[in-house]
């Protein structure tokens, strides 16, 4: 018996010894004889000494492996440093990634700053669970704390000496790299500096100057609504509900109407003394065949097009939302004709999915360039006024008018109605795009959403970018997306309290290895056996990426269904929201035909974007459209401000707004659903929350963070 | 008499320390249940200071900066004082819901169990009724939500039946509608509970002598007249701590099956003070003042108990203490 049991545990304990030496194998361990002359090479020059000039001429002294152990949470395992994928990954030099192991790119970082990497993170949890709970330890569990929507915390925690004052150390000759990008992007600098002046995080940058999404459409439906000849449009009746918004004081006459430019050296004359919209309205029987007709009617009438179909596609475009609106209309009206008579039901407008449903509100920028989100996030929601001082854009009068209007195309079911349950997960795009051929299809006509993923052959091929709708922003007629890319509220720190003077000098060394090339490179792309070496990408915009190799490609086909930005961020451990600047270039390159057809589109339009130095609309008042950073630093008693005396910030404010579109126009509100009747209602509602107070802490932290810097 | 006298002059301490000798084995069974208390129910109280302070994790309990009753004045009459009377509300009416509705399904069943002659079929019927209890507050809810869910593509069946019947309009989702929120949380919870619950009183009533059925059919009784003579008075000290201890968890309404159920278009109805506290405390980072609807809950709760025991001591003589 005795015997017995000590073979078992013979057994166990040479199980468990080849267990832990599994687990200990990192990429780099596996591929150290493959990677070590790279390395070599990779390593930045070794500083004779440790004074401060030393470190900024040589780089930081790498020559002892110093321990770094990073909590970074993003709420998604699969988003994490670490490789939780279920089957493992074969590199193309022959290392195997499995479940456990460091990602690919966090073991070639290690090796390349001659770190010891641990992953602390408790792998799914949220990053503001993360750090509340890490802030009852003083931080002191690992020495990098970072993740998603945490900027603000970080910032609060750096004021308070939780964080490392990356301000100081840039002074002492540390981050160079970083120090250097701030100074040529000074907007970045701006929105990351904290109260005290002092910078404590290093962010996510998004693709600052690119687009972030923008109109896509089923292509052949607007051709074969307005080009057909003798077209089996749809018959049955149609209840309209919105009057239109060039319509009385507005109408696009006088002043007030002119010449549009979509693209340098087209000019599009819009000669629109008449409203589509109270065209529409006026007939007598409204449906399918008789508000297609009024369309193609009037676009003949107002516009030198050669097919009706060019207001809304191409490079010529010059719709208004009015006209965008006529247009949906048409859609929403023949069914049968645009789907064969499949299906009884169309959506002309959807989201892809409920949780964003704010894109909806985008909208507002083509009603006169009424300001919503401003960039990417939907927790922008502050613009500049004429004397400086912020406002709360959700309080505002022009978007109650914008809620009215979508309130009015709800009703006329224009927009898709399981867009607003936050309780439903369904991926809209895929089912309203990608059943046509399904035994239960579903058909949605157009999104606001990002160009890639939305023109994707495997989703639909008749998916096609679309200029924006001409509107008068700024006080200009100009074509305008108030969703540029932004600074993230992402990022990471470095502890004070769990960490050594020496892994504090590491850590800073890993945060400035992104903002130099090959750090760059790496976190953009993966590693250096993955891309091209020899050739280069060129992107529809004329610059050079870096090109993926085959096995990139394929891969990503097998794993991940050719995503290529999943399969960069979960199997490769690149695109995570850590300290770094994000480029387009890997977005170009899983990107379709129709896609690039897209971005040219955009590109060669004057299509301009929302931009922290608020340049690119025309208009007198570029303070309206300068991006906003995504977050202020607030004191602590500007916090305690805000969660006493303010109720703001809670999603039952947006489910406020969203109650206005989906009942106001109808009546038809169940009970317990407030509908704000007028603007005086609805800001009233904001009042009661501590508006004023709200605003006028967030204008004295934006006064100070403007100050400082 | 004089050795009584004697004995009664021993010190407490030492009878206190003769019983625990005596009874050490029965002591010893008692110790993880007082660990238990110790650790999870009398240690977090000190945790209740956070409901005067302005609570910041990093400083800890001790060191944040106390605030006396702010954060109660501003639960009570600032700027939260709508959202917190409406959970306040909320947790009273469902809680009364449940006590009309909840408390007597599951004696009914009991008493129909009693009824049950086949060993076989009560059994099989007791333990059906029982597994639900067993199954997650997430996989009963999120059943409750595929009934209930109304959509462009498809829709529940307990919402399509609503909508035959024209109580519920196509497209708009039952979880949506305020007035349908608390029928909803009442019945999912007896589906979930009744058959557990039942437990008890079905112990009840076996404990009841069955010479006094026996005797009430001699003298000519029915059955209705054996459940309002026999059954009920036995049950009597069982129905009436229960009723007291369910008086005092009226303000403790389970948070997980609310949170899975609710969303801001319900609030009106759906939430309730323990989700007030998870919106406010958690979620938003105010921790004092979600700590103070804690206490504010707490204290109701316990002049509700006894209120409740006094009352039921005056006219049954059946208490809790």
């Amino acid at each position: 018996m005795r015997k017995k049991l000590t073979k078992v545990m013979l057994l166990a304990a040479m199980a468990m010894s080849a267990a832990l030496t599994g687990c200990g194998s990192s990429v780099v361990e596996q591929a150290e004889q493959q990677t070590a002359q790279q390395t070599a090479e990779n390593q930045p020059e070794e500083s004779a000494g440790s004074t401060e000039a030393a470190v900024a001429e040589t780089g930081p002294d790498l020559t002892e492996e110093v321990e770094l152990k990073f909590n970074f949470a993003v709420g998604n395992k699969s988003r994490t440093m670490t490789y939780n994928q279920e089957s493992p990954l074969t590199l193309p030099d022959g290392t195997v990634v499995t479940a456990g192991m460091l990602k690919p790119m966090w073991s070639y970082v290690e090796n390349a700053l001659n770190c010891d990497f641990t992953d602390v993170t408790v792998q799914d949890i949220k990053s503001a669970d993360m750090i509340q709970t890490e802030s009852t330890s003083n931080f002191s569990g690992a020495n990098i704390y970072g993740g998603e929507s945490i900027a603000e915390r970080l910032m609060y925690y750096g004021t308070e000496g939780k964080f490392v004052n990356l301000s100081e150390r840039m002074e002492a000759g540390y981050l160079p790299n970083f120090k250097a990008y701030l100074e040529e992007n000074p907007d970045v600098k701006t929105a990351i500096t904290a109260y005290d002046g002092n910078i404590y995080h290093v962010p996510y940058i998004a693709e600052i100057g690119q687009i972030g999404r923008s109109f896509v459409i089923r292509e052949s439906w607007v051709t074969s609504l307005l080009d057909a000849e003798n077209a089996g449009y749809d018959t049955s009746d149609f209840t309209v509900y919105y009057q239109g918004f060039y319509v009385g004081d507005n109408k696009r006459t006088g002043e007030n109407g002119g010449t549009v430019t979509p693209k340098e050296g087209v000019e599009i004359v819009k000669k629109t003394d008449a409203s589509i919209i109270e065209l529409q309205n006026a007939l007598e029987v409204k449906n399918g065949e008789t508000l297609t007709n009024a369309l193609i009617q009037y676009i003949d009438e107002n516009y030198d097009y050669d097919k009706p179909s060019e207001l809304y596609l191409g490079e010529k475009a010059a719709y208004d939302i009015d006209e965008l609106i006529a247009l949906m209309r048409c859609i929403k009206a023949n069914p049968h004709y645009l789907t064969d008579g499949k299906a009884d039901v169309v959506w002309p407008m959807f989201t892809r999915q409920s949780s964003y449903r704010e894109e909806l509100l985008r909208l507002g920028t083509y009603f006169d360039g009424v300001k919503v989100h401003g960039s990417d996030s939907y927790q922008a929601r502050w613009y500049i006024d004429a004397d400086g001082v912020v406002q709360y854009t959700y309080a505002q009068e022009s978007v109650y008018d914008v809620l009215c209007y979508l309130s009015d195309m709800e009703a006329e079911g224009l927009i898709y109605s399981d867009c607003y349950d936050l309780s439903n997960k369904t991926n809209h795009r895929s089912a309203l795009w990608g059943t046509d051929e399904g035994e239960a299809p579903s058909y949605g006509f157009i999104t606001y959403d990002f160009i890639a993923s939305s023109t994707a052959d495997s989703l639909n091929p008749d998916t096609a970018v679309i200029l924006p709708p001409v509107a008068k922003v700024n006080g200009v007629w100009q074509y305008y997306m108030d969703n540029g890319r932004a600074i993230k509220p992402d990022g990471w720190a470095i502890s004070v309290a769990g960490s050594t003077e020496e892994q504090i000098q590491r850590a800073c060394a890993v945060f400035d290895y992104f903002f130099t090339e090959e750090g760059f490179t790496l976190q953009n792309y993966g590693l250096p056996m993955n891309l091209d070496q020899e050739n280069k990408y060129i992107g529809p915009d004329g610059n050079e990426y870096p090109l993926f190799t085959d096995w990139v490609n394929e891969t990503c086909n097998n794993v991940a269904n050719g995503d290529l930005s999943t399969f960069l961020r979960d199997w490769m451990g690149c695109l995570m929201p850590i300290g770094y600047q994000k480029e387009i270039g890997f977005e170009y390159q899983y990107t379709s035909e129709r896609g690039f057809a897209g971005w040219e589109l955009l590109k060669n339009s004057t299509t301009t974007i929302a931009t922290y130095a608020g340049e690119g609309p025309e208009g007198d008042n570029p303070n309206y459209y300068k991006m906003i950073p995504p977050v202020f630093s607030l004191t602590s008693r500007q916090k305690e401000t805000i969660s006493d005396s303010t109720s703001i910030e809670t999603d039952d404010v947006v489910e406020y707004m969203f109650n206005i579109i989906r009942y106001k126009t109808k009546g038809n509100a169940p009970q317990g659903a407030e509908v704000a009747q007028s603007y005086e209602e609805y800001l009233q509602m904001f009042e009661n929350r501590g508006l004023e107070l709200y605003e006028t802490t967030y204008q004295t932290a934006y006064e100070v963070m403007t100050s400082v810097n | 008499m004089k050795n009584s006298k004697i004995e009664m002059r021993k010190p407490h301490g030492k009878l206190i320390l003769k019983a625990i000798i005596k009874d050490w084995r029965l002591y010893v069974l008692l110790l993880p249940l007082v660990l238990w208390f110790a650790v999870w129910a009398y240690k977090p109280m000190g945790g209740l200071l956070i409901a005067f302070k302005r609570f910041d994790p990093q400083y800890g309990v001790w060191g944040s900066e106390f605030k006396g009753i702010d954060n109660f004045i501003n639960l009570v009459s600032g700027v939260n004082k709508t959202e917190f009377w409406q959970a306040f509300r909320n947790t009273f009416i469902i809680s009364a819901y449940n006590l009309i509705f909840g408390f007597p399904v599951p004696i009914i069943l009991a008493l129909l169990f009693a009824e049950i002659s086949n060993n076989f079929v009560r059994k099989f019927t007791q333990t059906a009724t029982y597994l639900p209890h067993f199954l997650s507050e997430v996989t009963i809810t999120g059943i409750t939500l595929m009934l209930v869910y109304s959509g462009v593509r498809s829709s529940g069946i307990i919402a399509s039946i609503f909508q035959q019947l024209g109580l519920l309009e196509p497209g708009v989702s039952m979880t949506q509608k305020a007035n349908y929120f608390r029928p909803l949380y009442i019945l999912v919870g007896i589906w979930k509970e009744s058959g557990y619950n039942s437990i008890v009183y079905y112990a009840a009533i076996m404990g009841i002598s069955p010479s006094l059925y026996e005797a009430l059919k001699v003298d000519g009784g029915n059955k209705f007249q054996e459940i309002r003579f026999v059954t009920f008075p036995g049950m009597a000290p069982t129905l009436i701590i229960m009723i007291i201890m369910r008086i005092g968890n009226m303000l403790t309404i389970g948070y997980e099956r609310v949170l899975l159920l609710y969303n801001a278009n319900i609030y009106v109805t759906a939430d309730v003070l323990s989700t007030f506290e998870q919106r406010i405390g958690i979620l938003s980072g105010n921790y004092g003042t979600g700590a103070a609807v804690s206490l504010f809950n707490s204290l109701i709760a316990f002049a509700l108990v006894i209120g409740a025991n006094t009352i039921s001591r005056n006219i049954s003589e059946t208490s809790l203490w």
